[in-house]
């Protein structure tokens, strides 16, 4: 195959883009859309390549090396492994599907895929960088057009919900920052390299020290998930958000925080991560059981989902916590699975209150009569949500309670209740919305338009083939995984 | 007598920017007299020229070492030609932001430029100093050429105001300093930098005397780099002066008054460290903490820029708490970076001034739409003002914080994170009017009274606008942003800078 740089293509393609868009005039919405169509395209394109030459036994490939600041030991480092792999390959699944979604943004069109294409160079950089330093540096760049996505194309609430996201984040962010710089000073201010950290941490680093910079680490990746309690952020930005950056920010955004404690918290620190190790499995319920029933509790659909979102990544949680292959591999796959149904789930929200107006549960209701197609994709989104087998759901909180079990068994009977509780909330949402009688305003609802479609049935395929055949899935992360739980078994 | 000429002929080349400086503003002061008004702008050419050559000269300038040349005044090391470029550099954007300005508030032109440049070669003089007197003198041209530019709005009583407070502050602060210095002078018998450190460091110095003659001294500075308690005197007088010379007050004079301060205290007074490192920590904590929280009440761009210029030097006064040499690059590095991006941040007020006659916030609502690249260029200022990455802002505050850090200030390191989430209120303020607002034309500005009045408002609308009327700078001020632009961008992406602020840092 050809000899790319694949990585840095990937990375910096949407950057150039945005950068082409500028010269793109404001008001030709069809070059733009084009534009920045084909542009996510390609990186989908990309990531089908490299998958065809992806081996998962080989540790990290298509890495590119060069020095950056010598001064302080940091490098341009870019490399993937299983786990980002696949975080990579959705990312720019999602991207795509994202970009489609947004075609019904009329408003500063232009600007509005400026930010889009910049928020996925930085979304990319940070499953890509191995060094600590360009690690920050696109968790950072990644927050910036997110602000300015939510507060200008986002709802009533928009600018508080952009600022109150932005602040979070940096809150978290500036600590982890700090906790990184301690990294580096103890041991011995040579390097920022997140891969020559794995060995040099443990052995350099007291265990009081260590324990420090985990909460340190643990704060900034907790935000992101989110961990409750530091969730909060995350109802208003996601209700407040345009349904497209709904959309990126569950399915990708959040996934960010799950990456950053496989890639850099648990391997650089396993003796801290293992006595933390059941504040993980206990903050993971917790955020099973809350979130979901907090979204039973919710009138607002969209509000619902968002809390959907919470609870879902609280099986991320538990698994890590968990530390076993089966948990991992749960906590792993849930967030690819979690990815692609929360984007159905969002995206279809959106095509509800896009024509009803609402985003009520009392007053949506009835809508299966006149839509048809919509409310069977949202009859599948909500099964596939609360786990149906069969469906990728299932399987990451299958694996993900199966290998919770041997070890904290008290932990996986509550999950349970959250289980019930997750499937009580979906049908509710999916009752509410489809079925009663449909009103006369209702009744001449337009269906799922060509780019909906295009958008939501190749998300409900995938939802399939993950369900039914998940080893394309396990083959690239099943042995990193493996790697992970020894080095924690082992402290 | 033979040997005299002969040596200062030798060491000439080290001040020789100075000296085109010094000819070049007498050069300027006296054609003013022959240039009508229409022509006045041809001067502020011929000022940016002798800058620029200026800069060549210094960049061509032999580097002496540690040894002081001048009778024992001067040091002409890479400290000081680092800093000089910095500091040239920043005069030269200030030159390019002012010519429009000047004419639309009534500034005399011929008097700005000398002046600026009178006060250039007082920075000069301060960061290469090898003596206290020499320091001193620098000061002091400095400070006297900066009391006159704040109040050179004609006929505008803020601006008078502005330049009667720092006059007063400034003069007080001057008689302070020098009380230190005299102490130093007492306590060690040389005002010489390096005989100090080899009278201090043979010990037996009075404590006591010392350390008052510490505390003046810090004082003293203290006021010049707008630390807190000595701020008091900055949102006035940044608000009353001319913008440019905000700007230059801003980063120019601050960035001397730091540089001087690095010279001092790690050269002539790096045997007594432990005595003045931990003041500086306190201070540092300090000035952050209000400068931080009182930008978020601010309505009045200069005014929060010049809170946030007092939060940025907390900042830069880690640098002096750290003690070490990756403390003194740290700090240099971030002088230059914080030099490219507040002065854009400026260029960017002088624009909106320019054009609303304005300098409330109100005044740059819509500005995204009226000027996407002013727009986009101030995010990436107050980004890198924040320290958010691929901006210089980030990158000097990571050295910073890493010299915090190394140095055991692990305190100040964390509350130097927090203070950087707490000025994400103030500068998202900007960022806020600029894309989240829609654009209302100005119902009272007076040309005299700019900055007094809010235009007026309306709430945010999301309806499209184009009838929105774009805001066309001039273009010395699109290239003052540019370059400006450039310059946040690529010393936050290039290894560079931090070696050549690595290089410059001197071995305490």
């Amino acid at each position: 195959m050809l000899s790319l740089p694949y990585l840095s293509v990937l990375l910096w393609l949407p950057m150039v883009g945005a950068l082409l868009l500028a010269f793109v005039p404001r008001n030709s919405h069809g070059a733009i859309r084009g534009l920045a169509t084909v542009i996510f395209g390609i990186q989908v394109v990309l990531t089908a390549l490299m998958w065809g030459q992806f081996d998962s036994s080989q540790g990290f490939q298509f890495v590119e090396k060069f020095d950056w600041i010598p001064a302080i030991g940091a490098t341009y480092h870019l490399g993937v492994d299983g786990i980002s792999f696949s975080l990579i390959v959705l990312a720019a699944v999602i991207g795509v599907i994202v970009a489609i979604t947004s075609y019904g943004i009329e408003h500063r069109v232009r600007d509005y895929f400026m930010f889009l294409l910049i928020l996925q160079t930085g979304v990319m950089g940070i499953f890509m960088a191995l060094d600590y330093v360009l690690f920050f540096v696109f968790w950072e760049v990644a927050l910036v057009p997110m602000y300015f996505l939510i507060g200008i194309w986002g709802g009533e609430q928009r600018e508080f919900a952009a600022l109150k996201f932005f602040i979070y984040t940096m809150v978290g962010s500036v600590i982890m920052l700090v906790g990184f710089i301690a990294l580096y000073i103890l041991t011995g201010s040579t390097t920022f390299n997140i891969v020559e950290m794995y060995s040099l941490a443990p052995a350099m680093i007291s265990p009081a020290a260590q324990k420090a910079i985990f909460l340190a680490l643990f704060l900034g990746f907790a935000v992101k998930v989110p961990v409750v309690p530091f969730h909060t952020w995350l109802p208003l930005a996601h209700v407040e958000a345009p349904t497209p950056i709904s959309v990126l920010l569950a399915a990708i955004m959040l996934k960010t925080g799950g990456y950053g404690f496989l890639r850099i918290t648990h391997p650089t620190l396993p003796e801290a991560a293992s006595s933390y190790a059941y504040l993980f499995g206990v903050l993971g319920v917790v955020a099973i059981v809350y979130g979901a029933l907090t979204a039973l509790a919710q009138r607002d659909f969209k509000r619902l989902v968002a809390y959907s979102s919470v609870a879902h990544m609280g099986y991320t949680v538990l698994g890590i916590g968990a530390g076993t292959q089966e948990g991992l591999m749960g906590a792993m796959f849930g967030m690819i699975s979690h990815g692609v149904i929360s984007a159905m789930l969002f995206i279809l929200v959106g095509v509800y209150y896009e024509r009803t107006g609402t985003r009520d549960l009392h007053r949506l209701g009835g809508l299966f009569g006149p839509m048809p197609f919509a409310g069977s994709i949202l009859a599948f989104a909500a099964f596939a949500n609360l786990g149906l087998p069969g469906l990728s759901g299932f399987i990451s909180e299958f694996f993900t309670l199966v290998g919770t079990f041997p070890v904290w068994r008290n932990l996986v009977y509550t999950a349970l209740i959250g289980l019930v509780l997750t499937a009580a909330f979906n049908l509710v949402a999916l009752r509410r919305v489809l079925m009663g009688p449909t009103s006369a305003e209702h009744a001449q609802l337009p269906d799922l338009k060509g780019y909906e479609k295009v958008t939501l049935l190749p998300l409900a395929a995938f939802t399939i083939l993950l369900g039914v055949y998940p080893m394309i899935m396990f083959r690239l992360f099943d042995i990193r995984l493996a790697e992970l739980v020894a080095l924690l078994a082992g402290s | 007598m033979a040997e005299f000429t002969a040596t200062v002929v030798q060491q000439l080349p080290s001040i020789m920017p100075e000296l085109v400086l010094a000819v070049g503003a007498i050069v300027l002061l006296a054609l003013d007299l022959w240039t009508k008004p229409e022509s006045k702008v041809l001067l502020s050419d011929l000022a940016a020229a002798i800058v620029v050559v200026a800069l060549a000269a210094l960049l061509w300038s032999t580097d002496f070492g540690r040894t002081p040349v001048l009778g024992g005044m001067f040091f002409a090391d890479r400290f000081s030609i680092f800093l000089r470029a910095v500091l040239y550099s920043g005069l030269l954007l200030v030159y390019l932001m002012g010519q429009g300005y000047l004419r639309r508030n009534n500034v005399p032109q011929g008097e700005y430029l000398v002046l600026l440049m009178f006060a250039t070669i007082g920075t000069a003089f301060m960061v290469g100093a090898a003596d206290l007197i020499a320091f001193y003198l620098g000061l002091e041209v400095l400070s006297i050429a900066s009391y006159v530019l704040a109040g050179l709005r004609l006929g505008n009583h803020k601006s008078q105001e502005a330049a009667l407070k720092y006059f007063l502050n400034g003069g007080l602060s001057s008689a302070i300093i020098l009380f230190g210095l005299s102490l130093l002078f007492g306590l060690t018998g040389t005002t010489a930098l390096q005989e100090m450190a080899g009278a201090l460091a043979a010990g037996g110095t009075q404590t006591a005397v010392l350390a008052t003659a510490l505390a003046f001294v810090i004082g003293g500075l203290g006021f010049k780099v707008a630390a807190v308690p000595f701020h008091l005197w900055v949102p006035d007088t940044y608000e009353g002066s001319p913008t440019p010379v905000t700007a230059f007050l801003s980063v120019i004079s601050k960035g001397a008054a730091f540089g001087a301060a690095l010279r001092i205290f790690y050269v002539g007074l790096a045997p007594v460290m432990g005595s003045w490192t931990a003041g500086f920590a306190l201070l540092s904590a300090i000035t952050m903490l209000v400068g931080n929280v009182s930008a978020l009440h601010q309505d009045n761009v200069k005014r929060l820029l010049g809170y946030s210029s007092i939060a940025q030097a907390g900042y830069i006064l880690i640098s002096l708490a750290a003690g070490t040499r990756e403390g003194m690059a740290a700090g240099l590095f971030y002088i230059l970076a914080y030099l490219f991006t507040n002065l854009g941040a400026f260029a960017v007020v002088v624009a909106v001034s320019n054009d609303t006659g304005s300098d409330h916030l109100d005044a740059f609502r819509g500005l995204s739409r009226r000027n996407g690249f002013l727009a986009g260029a101030m995010v990436l200022f107050a980004l890198s003002l924040v320290g958010v990455p691929f901006t210089a802002g980030f990158f000097g505050k990571l050295y910073l914080m890493r010299a915090g850090l190394d140095a055991g200030l692990n305190w100040l390191v964390i509350w130097t994170a927090i203070n950087s989430v707490i000025s994400v209120g103030y500068y998202f303020k900007i960022i806020q009017a600029m894309y989240l607002r829609k654009y209302e034309p100005a119902l009272e500005t007076t040309v005299l009274g700019a900055g007094d009045h809010p235009p007026a408002m309306a709430g945010g609308s999301r309806e499209e606008n184009d009838a929105v009327p774009p805001l066309r700078p001039g273009r010395p001020v699109m290239v003052t942003v540019f370059i400006a632009l450039a310059g946040t961008v690529l010393i936050g992406t290039m290894p560079i800078f931090i070696e050549w602020a690595g290089l410059a840092a001197l071995v305490p």
